[in-house]
């Protein structure tokens, strides 16, 4: 086994001149198209979703950068397209409509769908035609996920579909769930026996999405009910019975990229605007602080990055990222409040930092939930360094 | 990592951990000097590891530096040889022969008035960058005739105030005044980080060993998350003082700060300073009370790190000028600069 020494190194990663010249192209695109987007509607950044925009993305060719060109995409390295991720999301884009899509769904399509997946759904997704979500949790089933109860039931006709999945974000706006079913009932231990699923949510009768309000009053996730929803034979992605294994494959990059610390930057640069225009050197400190751990994070991610482009395993470095970013980003609004006397305030004729803060503020307790909660990552971290 | 790093890092690690124990700390915490020890990373050629081959070193880059640097801190190694490592390329730099034995850095100097100085008794010369009516220089201070008041940190490790001053030399340099504490800042975040990853490795070990209510501490679900959040932290330590010297290989010392290797330090002394009571709380929490005596080794670790977190520049003087490079680029360039940051323009990467 790797010592602790090892499994916690993170080596420095460059990104290529390639990706620089990238950058300056995205840099440029987004200082036009963002000009229309208030500092709040910037704030939401992935969880913001835009067709029309993640249209234009894909016209410029930066959706499903990783893809093989045979399908649309570019045959890039994830670094090409961190270098686009991050942009946009420092930006604050409305990317949520393709995030899902060019992140997860798209690569795992392309490595283990069948050839008419493939080539039926990975031009549309670097197109930005498509929405993803994916189905993973269920009204019974959060952190212990392999105690999921939805199922699939081989038929004749194709896959017949019972259950819930619940918190599926983009789910009212995806033409696709790639959702996690039980198809072996009897199977020991309870994550073996799951399989993944493509399933057309515009299409399929017994299939109802529900919109669930989250606390700031909006709509983004929710509950899709599978009522003897059938769907074709060939909508099992990968192997049947595979999919715990499969999902596990998606995480790494899910969990490291530079989402998982820049959810805030909108916050930290209308922050910095305010201070520009008074008293900035009250609020040093806190600044050079934010700016360490921005940077610190920032070495990890990329570092992560360049051993996924390699094809190492980069699980546990990846559960780190996700572990350390969901703490700063969740004490950045409360760094804010100690910095500025300002009151959060989402009205329309509020200052853009007190709209932003608003908006922050309350969706901060998400970031510690999302893509696993920090008691499961921790429980990961200790397990895979042996130390439990 | 290059052939070198992985070497060096092998040899550090079994030369450390055979030698560096804690019957070793608790005698040379009493004795002072561990001569032998010293000659033993001497025949390595370890202080010499950044000097140029022709000059009689090993060749190697600031990469390879990290591994030498973060194992001092990693094993505790009471030897002033992080600081002869630099003080050996700062000679280097001015084309300076360096004496032989123990070098070290002087953290600030006014006049003749120099003080807390690392290992000073034990050194045989000091260095420190500065301005001069000639320009900026490196100053090599002849140590021979220096009288020293001893003081220590809190590691016991020889923090000494020169009383009279010995035979200075000054040589041109290409660097800013401040490379020296710069480089001083850096390699006290490596050996935090090194630090970090013994206090990980300590309370990893001891939660496996110990047993309450009829299990071993990392039974418990509390335990493991506290050495989980351990574990995070030691790892962003280590990548972010990994990239201060990664940077340090690909920009070096430029015109502005804002933008060469000392964004990139500032920030790493700043986030291992921060991170030191974290990783210092965790471990001593994990280990309780026999972790608190001066039996335990445990100790021999977290001192250095509450005393290498102020050296060199502590928490609140790295975040001032963290917070200035900052507030100067604005909202504008801030981000354009961290991106920017570690990246040469004159070789592409890969």
């Amino acid at each position: 086994m790797e010592s602790i020494v090892d499994l916690l190194r993170y080596d420095p990663r460059q990104l290529p001149a390639s990706a620089e010249t990238l950058r300056q192209d995205v840099r440029d695109f987004l200082a036009v198209e963002m000009k229309q987007y208030s500092a709040l509607k910037r704030a939401y950044t992935w969880d913001g979703a835009d067709q029309t925009f993640s249209e234009k993305m894909g016209a410029k060719g930066w959706l499903g950068m990783m893809l093989p060109k045979e399908y649309g995409g570019a045959g890039l390295s994830n670094l090409e397209r961190y270098v686009v991720a991050e942009e946009t999301l420092f930006a604050g884009a409305p990317v949520g409509f393709h995030w899902i899509a060019d992140r997860q769904s798209g690569p795992l399509i392309a490595r283990i769908g069948t050839e008419k997946q493939k080539t039926e759904l990975l031009p549309r997704i670097c197109r930005g035609e498509i929405c993803f979500s994916i189905g993973m949790s269920e009204p019974n089933s959060g952190s212990d996920l392999a105690s999921l109860q939805a199922k699939a039931v081989r038929t004749d006709e194709g896959w017949l579909i019972n259950g819930t999945k619940l918190w599926t974000t983009n789910a009212h706006i995806a033409s696709y769930m790639i959702g996690l079913f039980r198809t072996d009932l009897n199977a020991q231990p309870k994550h073996a026996g799951l399989s993944q699923f493509i399933i057309d949510l515009k299409n399929t009768p017994g299939v109802t999405v529900r919109p669930i309000e989250d606390l700031t009053g909006r709509k983004h996730f929710n509950e899709v009910v599978f009522e003897d929803a059938l769907v074709p034979h060939d909508a099992l992605l990968g192997t049947e019975n595979d999919g715990w294994r499969q999902v596990g494959s998606e995480l790494a990059i899910e969990r490291s990229g530079p989402e998982r610390f820049l959810s805030c930057a909108v916050l930290f640069v209308e922050l910095l605007k305010v201070l520009e225009k008074g008293d900035e050197q009250s609020a040093k400190r806190e600044i050079g602080s934010i700016l360490a751990n921005l940077v610190t994070l920032r070495s990890m991610s990329l570092s992560v990055s360049g051993k996924l482009a390699q094809g190492d395993d980069v699980s546990l470095q990846a559960v780190i990222v996700k572990d350390l970013g969901a703490e700063f980003e969740q004490t950045l609004p409360g760094i804010v409040q100690k910095i500025v006397g300002i009151e959060p305030n989402l009205s329309d004729d509020a200052e853009p930092l007190a709209q932003v803060l608003a908006l922050l503020t309350m969706l901060a307790p998400s970031f510690s939930l999302r893509g696993g909660t920090v008691e499961i990552l921790r429980g990961i971290i200790a397990k895979r360094l042996g130390i439990s | 990592m290059s052939d070198i790093s992985s070497m060096l890092e092998d040899s550090v690690t079994r030369l450390f951990s055979d030698k560096v124990d804690r019957e070793f700390l608790h005698e040379q915490e009493k004795t002072g000097w561990a001569e032998e020890l010293w000659e033993l990373t001497e025949e390595l050629g370890l202080s010499s590891v950044l000097v140029k081959e022709d000059n009689g070193g090993v060749g190697g880059d600031w990469a390879d530096a990290y591994e030498i640097v973060k194992g001092c801190g990693r094993f505790a190694v009471p030897l002033p040889l992080p600081e002869t490592i630099v003080a050996r390329w700062l000679l280097d730099q001015a084309n300076l022969g360096a004496p032989e034995g123990p070098l070290t850095l002087i953290p600030a100097m006014d006049g003749s008035d120099a003080k807390r100085i690392p290992w000073g008794r034990n050194a045989v010369a000091g260095c420190i960058t500065q301005v001069t009516a000639s320009g900026i220089t490196v100053r090599l201070v002849d140590f021979a005739y220096v009288v020293f008041a001893n003081e220590v940190n809190l590691a016991k490790e020889p923090r000494d105030n020169c009383l009279t001053m010995g035979n200075l030399s000054d040589v041109d340099v290409n660097l800013p005044a401040d490379a020296s504490f710069y480089l001083g800042a850096m390699i006290r975040s490596a050996q935090i980080s090194g630090i970090a990853m013994a206090l990980l490795e300590q309370a990893a070990m001891y939660s496996g060993e110990r047993s309450q209510f009829g299990r071993n501490l990392n039974k418990f679900q509390t335990v493991q998350h506290n050495l989980a959040r351990l574990a995070t932290a030691a790892a962003s330590l280590d990548s972010i003082s990994r990239f201060a010297f990664a940077t340090m290989d690909n920009v070096g010392f430029k015109e502005d700060a804002k933008t060469d290797v000392r964004f990139a330090i500032a920030a790493a002394k700043l986030r291992t300073s921060e991170c030191v009571d974290l990783i210092c709380s965790l471990s001593h929490q994990i280990h309780g009370a026999i972790g608190f005596t001066y039996e335990h080794s445990l100790h021999f670790y977290s001192r250095r790190a509450w005393s290498w977190r102020s050296e060199f520049g502590g928490s609140s003087y790295w975040a001032n000028t963290l917070g200035d490079i900052a507030l100067e680029l604005g909202s504008e360039k801030l981000w354009g600069a961290i991106t920017a940051l570690g990246i040469n323009e004159t070789t592409t990467a890969d």
